[in-house]
């Protein structure tokens, strides 16, 4: 099957105004995405998941900061034409400052399409100027956000939707549920009538198993609990048919047995409306047993990615050192039974202000001793192809 | 609805206790001063009836001038209230454009100029400023735009009531203080978690920002600075002749006549009060409701 | 064009200040200026009043001198002379006694009182604090000017005794900062810590809770408090009810001078509104500029 969505390089940065420095969220990042499946995208807390997530659609507002990449995505046939046009426009023609970042070179037009699919940030890095690291200064915010903004308005909702964490935070809690999803609905369906509005609302309702529609409509969100907000948020997220749903975190906040039941409906929408899906958690056991593709991310870096089999399933394997980790720390049934001692993976994640030189893994890596320490302190190891389709940023994996 | 019955019966209960708070201050200030006033008899009894005849509006008549003090107050207070509450308007007309701009926009339009400007804007004492504007406005127009009564009214009643409202909305800091709060608040609220959503789901951000970006920090701030206009308007009423409480008070003040200074207190306790219940029930109203 | 470099720090913070910067490599150079700015006024302000206090004039204030009446500003008198002759920069020097000491009395009145109520509200919200907050919010019902009126009709208007009741005024708001402070500082776990170090109630309050955390608030309230002081002096001399001719103070000068503007003599009433303003603003600057560099708490 084809990608949906290929994403390279994806770097984020913030810009703390308190302290006056910048705040690393995500280093480098990529992945692949095949239409049609679940890709799970796995890492402790604070690894850069959600900003991963968030960036995709172009939903980093919190600028001064920077955030540069290819996102290669194929959009609905009936939207081509416009996404295609908005990343056109309005490309300063600049000459790009030098950089000293490993960023790619010059300053020529990359390309913006490959395979049928376009560069959601083409031209962002324009905007861009680096100078001697660790700082680094966006040229133009506003021209960068409104070039964003400019191609993402396509995008959102209507190509690509997010489901989040805490869907009682993804309400507006002033305005009945009803109104909220109306707009949604008139906005990509326009010139719908009232009836219509109301009947589209009730059947999606009904496909993510709401009852009663009726009354939901006229209800606020606070009054809603936990089970049936993300429902009604995952309603609103397929109500315009979107090509790609990602979902960050959709049953962290919940109790089992909703958990249960959310991600029942996730798949049964996958399987019956062809939507392919990013399945974003910090639960490795979760997202083994739901994606056909994992990622696995590390203190802002993708350090493993390549199908389920390969990464989770296979025990013998080859895996990153993290990744191996993860799996061991995984309690086993029998081990909670017996009330043993978890295990855990010693040391802390590192801050995401200071600079990291070589892989950031290393002060927890086992494998990390002797000779290799040398080269994993002090360089920092790329995705290579361990097998066909599995990527390691390892040193251990080199040739 | 009951709730909100309940909500608003116990704030004028507790409006009426301030009230009774702020008499019992007076009237021990006012016995002070030698001298009779208002009130008839004097201690616990004098109080009361002093209470009596201000909740009654039964103001009597000022010893000093023989005037009857409804007659004096009440006019005044309209003018006063219309002065008030179209400043207001002013100032939140010209902030929460320049607001939402600049939130919008980043930081450029916080740029040097602005904030230099909205600096000396607040700190130009507003018995200068509204007397160079007349000064300016005696110079191109030719007249004075000071209110003398009838008179300049049937001339150019737009000139006359208009620019006193616009001085004093300008004044008194309100300006920079509301769109610094408003550029604030909607940055933080463009941050929180379900704006973004609405955002992901592809609808303008500033819709489903405005409610807690804007409209309840708006609400919190006009009603509370309702105070400080009725202040400010004592100085804008003396340079524009305005014949509203704040010019009564000064002449009050300068012929030494209590009793009136104290109904106008009372009245501006009323008109602040009222403020605040109004706000409370907006924000009431507004807020989000939780079963 | 770099849009944020007067946002951005004099100096670098060093790598392992992870967790916290110090001031003094927080500050932007917009806080710069600020402060430096609002450094000057105050120390213009401080000058002019130690001149004042000791009649150190080059040219006496009160000095009436008929033949020179309605100079302009010049090189032999800096800011011209009045209807009177009388130097217009001796009697701008000679104004700032009119508000200083009594500003620092008003200051003095709000922080300290609303610190004590501050902190009593904030450890006992339920019992003193609400008795507080009834009390202050009679305070706060009534305008502020309208109070003065009556203090003024009441009391002879001496203006020490108005700028008290302006500290008076001035205590609500303080107190709720320091209250609010309080509260969120009392749920911090340092502070149990401490108590479970050993530390005697009194000691945490003046040194943790007050020392530490509140010596910010009260700093830029009382640089404002100052900046409304001096403007409500200002704004009674204009009316006539505060510092009487011949003893010149920023408000009268503009009242007096304010007639001759139509004969085109701006500069009479020009100069001491526009000193207030540069006053006032350096002091809204000051506050501002501590606020940003204390108080930083944007972050996204």
């Amino acid at each position: 099957m084809a990608n949906l969505a290929e994403l390279k390089g994806l770097k984020v940065y913030f810009y703390d105004q308190r302290d006056k420095r910048f705040i690393r969220a995500v280093e480098d990042m990529e992945f692949e995405v095949e239409e049609g499946s679940i890709m799970g995208l796995v890492g402790e807390s604070g690894c850069g998941k959600t900003i991963t997530a968030r960036s995709l659609m172009g939903l980093i507002d919190s600028y001064p900061g920077l955030i540069g990449g290819k996102f290669y995505f194929r959009p609905r046939p009936e939207d081509t034409l416009e996404l295609v046009r908005n990343i056109r426009r309005g490309v300063s023609r600049e000459k790009t400052h030098s950089r000293d970042v490993q960023y790619g070179s010059g300053s020529q037009k990359k390309p913006y399409k490959k395979d049928g699919m376009f560069d959601l940030f083409y031209g962002i890095e324009e905007f861009v100027t680096f100078k001697k690291k660790p700082f680094t200064i966006i040229k133009d915010t506003e021209k960068w956000l409104r070039r964003m903004d400019r191609i993402m308005e396509n995008i959102r909702g209507k190509n690509i939707a997010i489901v989040f964490q805490n869907p009682g935070l993804s309400l507006n809690p002033y305005i009945p549920v009803g109104l909220q999803f109306e707009k949604t609905l008139r906005r990509f369906n326009p010139g719908l009538k009232r009836e219509e509005i109301r009947s589209r609302m009730l059947e999606l309702f009904n496909s993510v198993k709401l009852y009663p529609g009726q009354k939901i409509i006229g209800m606020y969100p606070p009054s809603l609990s936990v089970g049936m907000a993300q429902r009604v948020v995952i309603a609103i997220a397929i109500s315009s048919s979107p090509k790609l749903l990602i979902a960050d975190e959709p049953t962290t906040g919940l109790d089992t047995s909703n958990r249960i039941r959310i991600i029942d409906l996730l798949l049964s929408l996958v399987n019956e409306k062809a939507l392919t899906m990013i399945f974003i958690s910090h639960n490795i056991g979760l997202v083994g047993s739901v994606a056909d593709s994992i990622t696995v991310m590390y203190a802002g870096y993708a350090v493993e990615r390549g199908s389920n089999s390969v990464v989770i399933m296979s025990k013998k394997g080859p895996n990153h050192p993290y990744t191996e980790a993860l799996l061991e720390v995984m309690p086993e049934e029998s081990e909670i039974m017996a009330g043993r001692r978890l295990k855990v993976i010693e040391g802390n994640v590192p801050g995401n202000k200071i600079e990291i030189k070589g892989c950031p893994f290393m002060p927890r890596c086992r494998y990390a001793r002797g000779k290799l320490a040398k080269l994993c302190e002090n360089e920092k190891p790329e995705l290579y192809e361990v097998e066909p389709e599995h990527f390691i940023r390892c040193f251990l994996f080199r040739e | 609805m009951p709730k909100a019955l309940g909500f608003v019966l116990r704030e004028l209960f507790y409006t009426l206790l301030l009230i009774l708070g702020v008499t019992a201050l007076m009237y021990m200030l006012f016995n002070l001063m030698p001298g009779t006033f208002l009130g008839k008899g004097s201690g616990l009894k004098g109080y009361v009836d002093l209470i009596k005849r201000l909740l009654t509006l039964k103001f009597g008549v000022s010893p000093v001038t023989g005037i009857d003090i409804r007659s004096l107050v009440f006019p005044a207070f309209k003018n006063t209230v219309i002065l008030t509450v179209g400043s207001l308007f002013i100032s939140v007309i010209i902030s929460v454009p320049i607001g939402i701009f600049s939130a919008f926009r980043g930081f450029k339009s916080y740029s040097w100029p602005f904030v230099v400007l909205s600096y000396i804007l607040s700190s130009i004492p507003v018995f200068y400023f509204g007397y160079f504007v007349i000064y300016i406005f005696s110079r191109h127009y030719g007249y004075l735009p000071i209110y003398r009564p009838f008179v300049e009214v049937q001339r150019n009643p737009f000139i006359t009531y208009v620019i006193p409202i616009f001085v004093l909305g300008l004044s008194n800091d309100s300006v920079s203080e509301i769109v610094r709060l408003v550029t604030n608040e909607l940055n933080r609220v463009m941050g929180t978690d379900y704006v973004v959503a609405s955002k992901a789901r592809g609808e303008n951000v500033l819709v489903g920002a405005m409610y807690e970006g804007i409209l309840i920090p708006l609400i919190s701030i006009v009603f509370s600075k309702v105070p400080y206009i009725i202040g400010g308007a004592v100085i804008v009423e003396y340079v524009f002749n305005w014949p509203g409480m704040g010019r009564l008070a000064f002449q009050s003040t300068l012929q030494r006549d209590l009793p009136v200074l104290l109904v106008i207190a009372f009245l501006s306790i009323l008109i602040v009060r009222a403020g605040m219940i109004i706000k409370d029930i907006l924000l009431y109203y507004i807020s989000p409701k939780e079963v | 064009m770099k849009r944020y470099f007067f946002e951005e720090p004099l100096v670098r913070p060093r790598l392992d200040e992870q967790f916290h910067v110090p001031i003094y490599r927080r500050a932007s150079i917009r806080d710069v200026i600020s402060i430096g700015f609002g450094l000057f006024v105050v120390s213009y302000l401080l000058t002019f009043f130690t001149i004042s206090v000791t009649n150190l004039f080059i040219r006496d204030p009160m000095q009436v001198d008929m033949q020179n009446i309605f100079r302009p500003p010049s090189f032999e008198y800096i800011f011209g002379t009045d209807y009177l002759g009388r130097d217009i920069f001796s009697r701008i020097v000679k104004g700032t006694e009119a508000f200083f000491l009594p500003g620092l009395l008003s200051i003095s009145v709000s922080t300290s009182m609303g610190l004590l109520f501050g902190i009593i509200a904030g450890f006992y919200p339920r019992s003193f604090g609400r008795i507080i907050f009834y009390i202050l919010n009679i305070i706060d019902s009534v305008p502020r000017i309208i109070f003065i009126f009556i203090i003024i009709v009441i009391f002879k208007p001496s203006l020490y005794l108005i700028m008290t009741f302006v500290g008076v005024t001035s205590i609500p708001k303080v107190t709720s900062y320091i209250k609010s402070k309080v509260e969120t500082l009392k749920r911090q776990r340092y502070i149990e810590a401490c108590r479970g170090l050993g530390l005697s109630r009194a000691a945490i309050i003046f040194k943790h809770i007050v020392w530490l955390s509140c010596k910010s608030v009260l700093l830029i309230q009382a640089t404002l408090g100052m900046g409304e002081a001096i403007l409500i002096e200002t704004s009674l001399s204009y009316l006539g009810i505060g510092v009487q001719e011949p003893t010149p103070s920023w408000g009268n000068m503009v009242a007096m001078g304010k007639d001759f503007f139509f004969q085109g003599k701006f500069w009479l009433s020009t100069i001491p509104a526009v000193v207030i303003m540069v006053t006032i603003m350096g002091l809204y600057l000051l506050s501002d500029g501590l606020n940003s560099v204390y108080n930083e708490k944007v972050s996204r």
